[in-house]
């Protein structure tokens, strides 16, 4: 008997755990992560000064330069794309380059280069992909 | 003796099942506060921030989705979409102001503040802005900042500000209002056009409306004259909430399934208790007790069940909302709504709304055993052993 | 003034669940007020059944019991209820306390039950345990009492409202001769002061102090 009667706020406990659970995977299937945000860098990146960590989603990859673009990372969450962003940041790294659709935080440096969309690049030296 | 101190050593003989049974009912009623508060929390940060755009209206360009919408209300950079000839067109309607706004982003001290380009007078008129240091000067070289963006920064009137590599003086500082227009800097709105070179684009024209009656023909008429879509405040919350809406309803069908079994665990107590006392019960009508007296005995008995598994419930549940509200929140929908320390966890009408739903939900859970119980013969009861 | 306090009238009951058996057959009896009867006969030949009809427990399936000129067998039962409250007290032979509450607290029950203040229940409740001489048992548990002081509180408590009628099956039923002896003198004390005893009992002590012995075999009155 004292078995069964365990029984009921344990499983509602479990559930609500498990609910709880699977509900916060199923929103955030896109990892969590921390720092500034591409769209709002992308205003004025030169107001930034020194090392800064930027926190987006992979949007495209080139190996062979070296370097990747990310979009906002909320843009990312809300839409669950990344083709879709209207601005993007250029990530110039001489570490492992990240996949297409990864969460990245990107701690570098923002510095002046046409090669990146609004003449800037983020000079990467640490790449932190979330999972 | 009276009926209740009756009723409460009767629920207290048995302290485990005592125990579980109103953790059972606490867990779900937590579940439910937990989930009502983040709910109502997030609902009512949306609409505040609804109310502080003060616009009846809110004109953008087509095709916006839900992200940029929300955007609207927490002043997100936004894409710049809507020509000066179509604000021009709209601004030509007779009986509604039309506010255009261009909403960017600069940086000071590596923290990314708005910068809001603005029609200088208009704005200053529409939002009751009133100076509190300096003055009211925005043009190529002055700016503005809200009262929230100052404090934080420490800046004074004078102080030498760079934008987008352009050098601005800080003419003036606003008053505190208390909401989103203390946390911007305000700048001439061609000057921001072409410091963003944006064209002669903004991001999106908030429209007031002399008669409120006639809002939906404005609407009509916005869209007829210029190329661009119109959404109400009302819209805008109502597109927000059905966001927040889908993850709070997903949530609150988890609360009911706990309450749920929480009920299951109150009948299966009770018709227990009733099974073990049925010899109790045919002494009490023996010793005079009706129906009427049994049945609401068993009644009060679940219904402090309820009370009691409420109040620890929503303890529980308030304690949880705090620290869970960072998690929850955090997601998709909500991350748009800024920072979690801003969903308001106590809520005296969910707290409310709770205990009055344990009650009523272990009462009703109590009302078959209770039933039962009084259905029971006397001469049955009193010789069961 | 009506001298009799029960009567019962061609008292039949029969249960029929399964199979048919006749409990109590057309049992016409009279019980006068203030006297000390039993009611004697084999086990399972209908002595607790006639008791629980007089006293309201239970419905005949036909025949009428009244209490003075009331007939029970036509109050709704509510009323029953109300009448069980204020008129009749219960004794029982396995003590039937209700084992959460004390010794006090066993007695109040009956005298919350017919809505008497608290303060008033408390004084009467101590009064009546002294009465019996359970004072200073007050706020024990009745798991804490031998039989007998058990046998006692349940009589305090079936005098607590002050009934008329004092209904006991088998009240020594699980007692030692010693504590028979002294709930008699109990039971006897309580006759004395007027009040009218029906006890269904096997003792032969018991049946040496009552003043009119019923005798049931086979659900019919024997004699009297």
């Amino acid at each position: 008997m004292k078995v069964k009667r365990l029984s009921t706020p344990c499983f509602t406990l479990i559930l609500l755990l498990a609910s709880i659970h699977l509900g916060a995977s199923l929103a955030s299937a896109i990892p969590g992560a921390e720092g500034l945000d591409v769209n709002a860098i992308a205003s004025d990146p030169f107001a930034y000064s020194g090392e800064i960590t930027v926190r987006g989603g992979v949007m495209s990859v080139d190996s062979e330069k070296n370097q990747f673009q990310i979009i906002d990372y909320r843009e990312y969450r809300g839409c669950g794309v990344v083709t879709c962003a209207l601005k993007w940041m250029t990530v110039l790294s001489n570490e492992k380059i990240p996949a297409v659709k990864d969460v990245v935080e990107v701690k570098g440096v923002i510095e002046k280069n046409d090669s990146g969309k609004g003449g800037f690049v983020l000079k990467a030296a640490e790449i932190k992909v979330k999972k | 003796m009276t009926r209740s101190k009756l009723v409460i050593k009767n629920i207290t003989r048995k302290k485990s099942r005592f125990l579980f049974t109103i953790f059972g009912i606490a867990v779900g009623i937590a579940s439910l506060v937990t989930l009502l508060s983040l709910g109502a929390g997030l609902e009512s940060e949306v609409r505040r921030q609804s109310e502080q755009l003060g616009a009846e209206l809110v004109v953008t360009p087509k095709g916006w989705c839900a992200y940029e919408q929300i955007s609207v209300l927490t002043g997100e950079t936004l894409p710049e979409a809507i020509p000066n000839e179509d604000v021009e067109k709209v601004a030509g309607i007779k009986g509604i102001t039309a506010i255009p706004y261009l909403v960017q982003r600069t940086a000071l001290r590596n923290q990314p503040v708005p910068v809001v380009g603005i029609l200088s007078t208009q704005m200053m008129k529409f939002k009751k802005w009133e100076i509190d240091k300096g003055e009211y000067l925005l043009d190529g070289g002055s700016v503005v900042t809200g009262f929230g963006i100052a404090r934080q920064f420490e800046l004074n009137v004078g102080d030498a500000l760079t934008i987008r590599g352009a050098p601005f003086r800080l003419s003036g500082i606003l008053k505190e209002k208390g909401n989103r227009d203390d946390l911007a800097i305000y700048m001439d709105l061609a000057t921001a056009q072409r410091l963003y070179q944006v064209g002669d684009m903004v991001s999106f024209i908030a429209v007031k409306v002399d008669d409120i009656t006639r809002i939906d023909g404005y609407s009509l008429e916005i869209q007829e004259r210029a190329n661009v879509a119109v959404v109400s405040d009302k819209q805008l919350v109502r597109s927000v909430l059905a966001i927040v809406g889908s993850v709070r309803n997903t949530l609150q069908l988890v609360a009911a399934v706990a309450i749920l079994a929480a009920c299951f665990g109150i009948i299966n107590t009770m018709v227990t208790a009733i099974h073990e006392r049925k010899r109790e019960i045919g002494i009490l009508q023996a010793l005079g007790a009706g129906r009427e007296t049994i049945f609401s005995l068993f009644l009060y008995e679940s219904a402090f069940y309820g009370f009691l598994g409420g109040v620890i419930g929503i303890v529980g549940g308030v304690i949880f909302s705090y620290v869970a509200a960072p998690y929850i929140t955090q997601n998709e929908f909500t991350a748009f709504l800024g920072s979690a320390q801003s969903v308001e966890v106590f809520n005296p009408d969910v707290v409310g709304k709770a205990m009055l739903f344990s009650l009523l939900v272990a009462s009703l859970s109590g009302i078959y055993p209770a039933f039962q119980a009084s259905r029971l013969s006397p001469v049955e009861a009193i010789s069961y052993e | 003034m009506n001298d009799l306090i029960i009567r019962t009238e061609k008292l039949t009951k029969i249960y029929e669940d399964g199979y048919r058996t006749v409990a109590l057959q057309d049992i016409d009896l009279t019980i006068a007020r203030g006297s000390l009867s039993c009611i004697m006969g084999p086990s399972g030949h209908g002595k607790s059944t006639l008791l629980h009809l007089i006293g309201g427990l239970d419905r005949p399936t036909s025949g009428r019991v009244y209490l003075e000129d009331m007939d029970l067998t036509s109050v709704g039962s509510s009323k029953l209820a109300v009448l069980r409250c204020r008129r009749i007290g219960f004794v029982f032979q396995f003590f039937n306390l209700l084992p959460v509450l004390t010794v006090l607290e066993n007695v109040e029950v009956s005298m919350m039950l017919a809505g008497v203040p608290q303060k008033e229940q408390r004084e009467r409740a101590i009064e009546i345990l002294r009465l019996v001489g359970l004072e200073e048992k007050c706020h024990v548990k009745p798991n804490q009492l031998s039989g007998g002081q058990r046998q006692r509180v349940a009589i305090a408590r079936a005098m607590a409202n002050n009934p008329d009628i004092l209904l006991m099956d088998e009240p020594t039923g699980n007692l030692d001769s010693k504590s028979e002896q002294e709930l008699l003198t109990h039971i006897h004390k309580v006759n004395q002061n007027g009040k009218t005893i029906v006890i269904v009992t096997h003792s032969q002590m018991v049946a040496a102090v009552a003043q009119r012995i019923f005798l049931i075999r086979d659900g019919r009155l024997e004699n009297s």
